[in-house]
């Protein structure tokens, strides 16, 4: 008889025991796979909120105006967009280009002021790069100057509707104050809290009348064909500007974010780490039980000339099928609660309904499925159940055939 | 009748002439009333909200358009919070930070501890004719005195306000009231001086009222108190350390 049918006997010795131990595992294998969907899905939403709003696929600045995050000089500006949209429109690989104007500003509604991030965007070009004209709930996107697009959250804070008056002020390039009225157009809900709660968009040209800075903008965004190949069209387009710009992909942008999206990685692993033990440690105590009940059991197969080999073999395969069902269902049973998150999502709005603050933000986090992660995590549940068989087996193996016999 | 003509002519051209080089005057003599070379103070803020009052007191110092200094008093909430202007660069020092922070840019038109003036309009001190076109454009009558209206328009690119229209008590030669104006020709603040003291042969504005034309319900008014002009103020206090002391 085959070691393998042995030890397919035998976890079949203790039915219930067998399941109690694989269901251990595929517990703690499901929960990997669910926060690693979580944390895939929450990672690409914030990508795509950053494509498709914010900054593009890669982006083009005077050399000097990318200082730091959430800063927005008007003194290093790119003078002159047309010539550098001409250079680089027939470089190939690049879907489309935008230029916009970012300022710092405040808007009114003639009782209140609130600062606001102020966006001048090209009314004929943009939709073909973002996707605001898409994320307009109420009213229409801009249709010329004097219109104003607002985030659906700070509508409600200022209690603006579709045709409300605000008032935009800032200073110019000059240090002059400006400030114009506008009517606004449109409400935009983007699931990007920066636009859905501060950001006042208007159109370019006007933009460029409030700040003085005749044809220039401080950013121009192209958006590519290939996303997961940005660093040699990104190298492209840096030679064809020539070193008195600065071209960045969203990645370089965005690094702190990625930042935190590391470290919520490492809780990740963490968690991980706390499941897998627990699982473990109860493949330990079955193999552990089993081993001590069987020592009896051993000494017979030793007298009958097994080796120590055979008998750790014998193990080996119990673990490691116990292992194998284990994963399985792990995997099975994440991949639907997985799905579950890509067509559904969870909606964390309910838990902040509740409390008197609210949290002005559609918190409804999709799932996103890494199958090559499933296949690690089933190769991972395998493992560890094989690795922690051989402790109990090698106590097994020590004792000598007459004193396993012996053994009570 | 010739004669008439010729005079009248000739009364038309110099009137004209003269109220050219009036506009000019009077905000010279504007100028020379408000632009001290140093001046310290005490100085109460009365910010209304909505209805709702909040006074707030400050002790402040100032040299040229280059230096200025203030420390607030009261409330016991602000007391500490400290002020710095040094060329365009204003530094912010809040007792509990312990640190000294710029205020720069975008920041300076934000409005100064919850009031109407902006940080940058609490420390201007430059002479306006420096900065604007002047033209007389009349003369009205504001609270029972007879002022001149000049309209000012911006000649040097780096202003605040690209446009202002001054109302200028004519016996006084002191703007009592001021309107701001954006460069999109928009109102944003109107300021009212409703008292002044002669000090050191300045006519001094001590009672400033300052509304800001975006909000409703709001204004702020500074009271100047033991004010004095042209005297001579250390220069360790305007210096970081002195700023960040303890």
């Amino acid at each position: 008889m085959k070691i393998v049918n042995i030890a397919w006997r035998n976890i079949f010795r203790h039915t219930r025991r067998t399941i109690i131990t694989a269901a251990a595992i595929s517990v703690g294998l499901s929960s990997m796979i669910f926060m690693n969907t979580m944390m895939n899905g929450a990672d690409k939403m914030a990508s795509r909120n950053i494509i498709d709003f914010e900054t593009s696929h890669i982006e083009i600045f005077a050399e000097g105006y990318y200082r730091e995050e959430g800063v927005f000089p008007l003194d290093t500006i790119i003078e002159n967009p047309a010539s550098i949209t001409d250079k680089i429109r027939k470089i190939p690989g690049i879907k489309g280009i935008t230029p916009r104007v970012k300022f710092q500003a405040r808007i009114s509604d003639g009782i209140d002021e609130l600062p606001v991030l102020g966006m001048g965007v090209d009314i004929e070009n943009d939709n073909g790069i973002f996707r605001i004209g898409e994320s307009v709930v109420a009213g229409a996107f801009l249709q010329g100057e004097g219109d104003v697009l607002v985030g659906e959250n700070l509508a409600s804070d200022l209690g603006l509707d579709v045709g409300s008056y605000i008032t935009i002020i800032t200073k110019d390039r000059n240090g002059t104050y400006n400030a114009y009225d506008l009517t606004v157009s449109g409400i935009i809900n983007t699931g990007h809290p920066l636009f859905d709660r501060n950001m006042a968009i208007i159109a370019i040209t006007q933009a460029q009348d409030l700040l003085a800075l005749g044809q220039g903008v401080t950013e121009i965004c192209i958006r590519t064909n290939a996303e997961n190949k940005l660093e040699p069209l990104k190298e492209r387009i840096s030679q064809e500007v020539g070193s008195d710009y600065e071209v960045l992909t969203w990645k370089e942008m965005n690094a702190a974010i990625f930042e935190i999206s590391g470290f919520k990685r490492a809780g990740q692993f963490m968690i991980a780490l706390v499941v897998v033990i627990i699982a473990a440690v109860g493949i330990v105590n079955t193999m552990l039980m089993a081993v001590m009940e069987r020592i009896p059991e051993i000494g017979t197969l030793k007298a009958m000339g097994f080796s120590n080999k055979g008998i750790v073999k014998m193990f080996i395969y119990e673990g490691g099928m116990i292992g194998v069902f284990g994963s399985l269902l792990g995997c099975l049973f994440g991949l639907l609660i997985s799905l579950y998150l890509v067509h559904v999502g969870l909606d964390f709005s309910s838990v902040f309904e509740n409390m008197d603050i609210v949290y002005p933000m559609k918190f409804i986090i999709k799932g996103e499925i890494d199958y090559l992660n499933l296949l690690y995590v089933f190769l991972f549940g395998v493992f560890v159940s094989v690795l922690v068989t051989l402790w109990p087996v090698r106590r097994a193996t020590r004792l000598e055939a007459v004193d396993a016999l012996r053994h009570v | 009748m010739k004669i008439t003509g010729k005079f009248l002519v000739c009364t038309l051209i110099s009137t004209a002439i003269l109220s050219a080089q009036t506009g000019m005057e009077i905000l010279e003599k504007v100028d020379d009333n408000t632009v001290v070379t140093s001046s310290s103070y005490r100085a109460r803020m009365t910010i209304s909200l909505g209805g709702t009052i909040r006074e707030k007191e400050f002790t402040g110092y100032a040299v040229g358009k280059e230096f200025a200094y203030m420390e607030f008093t009261y409330p016991a909430r602000d007391k500490g919070t400290r002020f710095l202007k040094i060329g365009d660069e204003i530094w912010m020092y809040i007792p509990a930070v312990e640190r000294a922070t710029k205020i720069a840019g975008h920041m300076l038109r934000q409005s100064m501890m919850g009031s109407d003036f902006s940080y940058d309009d609490i420390v201007e001190n430059r002479r306006l004719i420096e900065l604007y076109d002047v033209e007389l454009i009349g003369t009205e009558e504001i609270d029972g005195k007879e002022c001149y209206v000049l309209q000012m328009m911006a000649k040097v690119t780096e202003v605040n306000y690209y446009s202002r229209k001054m109302w200028v008590d004519k016996n006084m030669y002191a703007a009592v009231k001021v309107e701001l104006y954006a460069k999109s020709g928009k109102l944003l603040k109107e300021v009212s001086i409703s008292d002044f003291k002669r000090i050191s042969g300045y006519t001094f504005p001590t009672e400033i009222k300052m509304i800001n034309k975006l909000r409703q319900n709001t204004y702020t008014e500074l009271t100047l108190e033991d004010v004095e002009l042209d005297i001579k103020i250390p220069d360790r206090i305007f210096t970081k350390a002195y700023l960040e002391r303890k």
